[in-house]
């Protein structure tokens, strides 16, 4: 088939020269045999072409991250505009522009734990499943927004653990822990979430008769 | 499939560039002009196949090829992937040939006298056939593996080059094309005038281009967004700024000679479009040397640790740090700093610099925001901090007249490319005259010829 269009290309050429500009045919014959000779010499019309598509897949796990919000939400839907819309995109996972609608709510709602949540999380997916800084900015203002109404600032582990990302999660308490006033009453709580969840990246197991 | 018949096509067009250089018995040629015009043309279009067979590999990031899997990567945007297929070595090269084998099917066009005219395709097709046979023999774009990387190496052209350099090697390729004229019309009994106008016509295309990308690399990044272009400018960017200016300035001066002349003797000087361009040439030269001498010896710096609420000194302006906002843009997320710079004689500004982490396309800076004043340009850089991702480091500049300088490049370029029209008008106008005083001769004949 390579073969097939390389001769059609000289063909061309030379009906191009011959018939268009009346170039005698027989030394541009004679010059474009020498070329297909180059070609045949060099050529590798053998291998086949490799298109590759883009590496940085898709985050497929976007269905577990709006399904553990769901969940840490007592199963009760987001009803704010700006989430409801955020989630839409995210299900197709157009993650960055959900992060941009999600920046207008924490933008107008600066105390809203869930939507710094949900913006936490649609950076995480945008990124291909990466903790970057600008979303670990987010689930710590999540963090931070929601210990103002719970006693413990445990939002973020608990939505890690539901949506799955176990090991996350155990950093995330790790990190809560190193980030924890000494004197915090709080502190246990996290000591203790901490150690079930490193128990349970041990032995799954173990993790479920815990629960 | 694609690669081979760009393969092919690069050979076929060697091989018509050998039978362009072979001797007229050899060749078989009839009409020796209407023989090397049909070979160049056809030349041209199988080398802008050859091209596009390369950057449609490039944008499906066809791994099969070398060049691909070295200088590209599958993640690129595909502007950066077209950036790449043109700015990587071999792709340069190939992108240098096929422009010289275009400009030589427009030169057919530029009414040289005959016998110059071939001497410059023979010269031309000389240069272009080295250049093929270096690229075949030694660093041919579409060469094969078997099995294709399973990604490219390539983390895409470094931003600093990515605009310049294709127009800097079709700036080259015109002043090959200029030479080579100017060297086919220094035969004694060659008219040398029209060779030496063909010839400013590609010096100047060849100046604008390049004057085109000096511009467009000192602008365009920032318009992407990725304003990596930022740095201070050293020594050697200096001494590079001032060659480029110098070579500009004395082209400009060439042509400005004749109307500095007319007003020193107090005539009126006749002002065309050549003038108005050299004028523009000339302004856009001042322009970018002050721009330039400014901004290397005027430039301060400070480095400031901001949290949200501090404040930190900058020269008369006072900067604080309002509030640190997680964002996300296409193949990033970044922490985005919101700056507020007061002075006391203007309405506060806002300036955002991102602290960037780029999935894509790693390894590329953090994104500067800036804000340019007529006098010249507030800039600053956001980078992490160790306390926390709420703080930030925050890098301050002060450029004065940077702006000039990027002003300066783009009015030079609008400069030379109406030197280049104004040089293609004089050629275009002085062959139709000589072709209007050919048919009056014919008419002339023909009645002579009547009477008789």
């Amino acid at each position: 088939m390579t073969w097939l269009a390389v001769l059609a290309l000289a063909a061309a050429s030379l009906a191009a020269l011959t018939a268009g500009y009346g170039v005698a045919w027989k030394p541009a014959g004679i010059a474009l045999l020498l070329g297909l000779g180059g070609y045949a010499l060099q050529g590798r019309p053998d291998v086949p072409s490799a298109p590759h598509r883009s590496s940085a897949a898709q985050f497929a796990g976007g269905p577990a991250l709006l399904a553990g919000r769901l969940q840490l939400n007592e199963g009760r839907p987001p009803t704010e505009r700006w989430m409801v819309v955020a989630d839409a995109m995210a299900r197709h996972g157009q993650f960055g522009e959900a992060a941009s609608v999600l920046l207008g709510s924490v933008n107008t709602d600066p105390g809203n734990a869930m939507a710094w949540l949900a913006l936490g999380d649609a950076l995480y997916a945008h990124s291909g499943g990466r903790l970057t800084q600008a979303a670990t900015l987010a689930y710590d203002r999540a963090d931070a927004a929601a210990a103002k109404v719970a006693p413990a600032p445990v939002l973020v582990g608990t939505a890690l653990e539901q949506s799955g990302r176990l090991r996350l999660a155990a950093f995330w308490w790790q990190r809560r822990l190193s980030l924890a006033p000494k004197a915090a009453p709080w502190r246990g709580e996290l000591e203790r979430r901490h150690s079930l969840a490193v128990a349970s990246l041990v032995n799954p197991r173990r993790e479920r008769m815990a629960k | 499939m694609i690669a081979e018949i760009g393969l092919a096509a690069l050979w076929l067009a060697a091989a018509l560039g050998g039978l362009q250089l072979a001797p007229p018995r050899w060749a078989g040629r009839r009409d020796q002009e209407a023989d090397v015009r049909g070979v160049a043309v056809v030349q041209a279009a199988l080398l802008a196949l050859a091209l596009g067979a390369s950057l449609m590999s490039f944008v499906r990031t066809d791994l099969s090829m070398r060049a691909v899997a070295r200088y590209s990567q599958s993640w690129a945007l595909a502007e950066d992937k077209l950036l790449d297929a043109l700015t990587n070595p071999v792709g340069a090269g190939l992108l240098a040939v096929t422009v010289l084998a275009m400009s030589g099917v427009v030169q057919a066009r530029l009414g040289l006298q005959p016998a110059t005219q071939m001497r410059a395709r023979t010269l031309q097709q000389v240069v272009t056939l080295l250049l093929l046979t270096i690229l075949l023999i030694a660093a041919n774009p579409f060469a094969r593996s078997y099995p294709p990387p399973p990604e490219g190496l390539g983390l895409g052209q470094p931003v600093d080059l990515a605009y310049v350099s294709p127009l800097l090697v079709i700036g080259l390729a015109w002043l090959v094309m200029a030479w080579t004229i100017w060297l086919a019309s220094r035969q004694p009994r060659d008219r040398k005038a029209s060779g030496n106008r063909a010839a400013r016509v590609w010096t100047w295309l060849a100046l604008a281009a390049m004057s085109l990308g000096t511009a467009a690399q000192l602008e365009l990044p920032d318009a992407r967004g990725e304003l990596a272009n930022f740095r201070e400018w050293s020594a050697a960017d200096m001494l590079a700024g001032l060659a480029w200016l110098g070579a500009l300035g004395a082209a400009a001066r060439l042509e400005l000679a004749g109307l500095l002349r007319s007003l020193r003797r107090g005539g009126s000087p006749r002002v065309g479009l050549r003038q108005i361009g050299a004028l523009v040439l000339a302004c856009g030269i001042a322009a970018s040397l002050l721009g330039l001498g400014a901004a290397v010896a005027g430039s301060s710096r400070q480095q400031a640790f901001l949290c949200p609420g501090t404040v930190a000194k900058f020269g008369h302006r006072t900067v604080s740090l309002v509030h640190v906002q997680p964002v996300a843009g296409e193949g990033f997320t970044a922490r985005e700093a919101e700056l507020m710079v007061r002075t006391d004689a203007a309405a506060p500004l806002v300036l955002r610099p991102r602290d960037t982490e780029y999935f894509r396309k790693p390894g590329l800076p953090n994104q500067i925001a800036r804000h340019v004043y007529w006098d010249g340009e507030l800039a600053a850089r956001f980078s992490a901090s160790g306390e926390g991702l709420e703080c930030a480091t925050v890098d301050l500049w002060w450029r004065p007249l940077v702006n000039w300088f990027r002003y300066g490049a783009w009015l030079a370029a609008l400069g030379a490319l109406l030197m280049a029209l104004a040089a293609l008008a004089s050629l275009w106008w002085r062959s139709a005259a000589r072709r209007r005083i050919g048919h009056r001769r014919d008419d002339r004949g023909i009645r002579d010829a009547q009477s008789a």
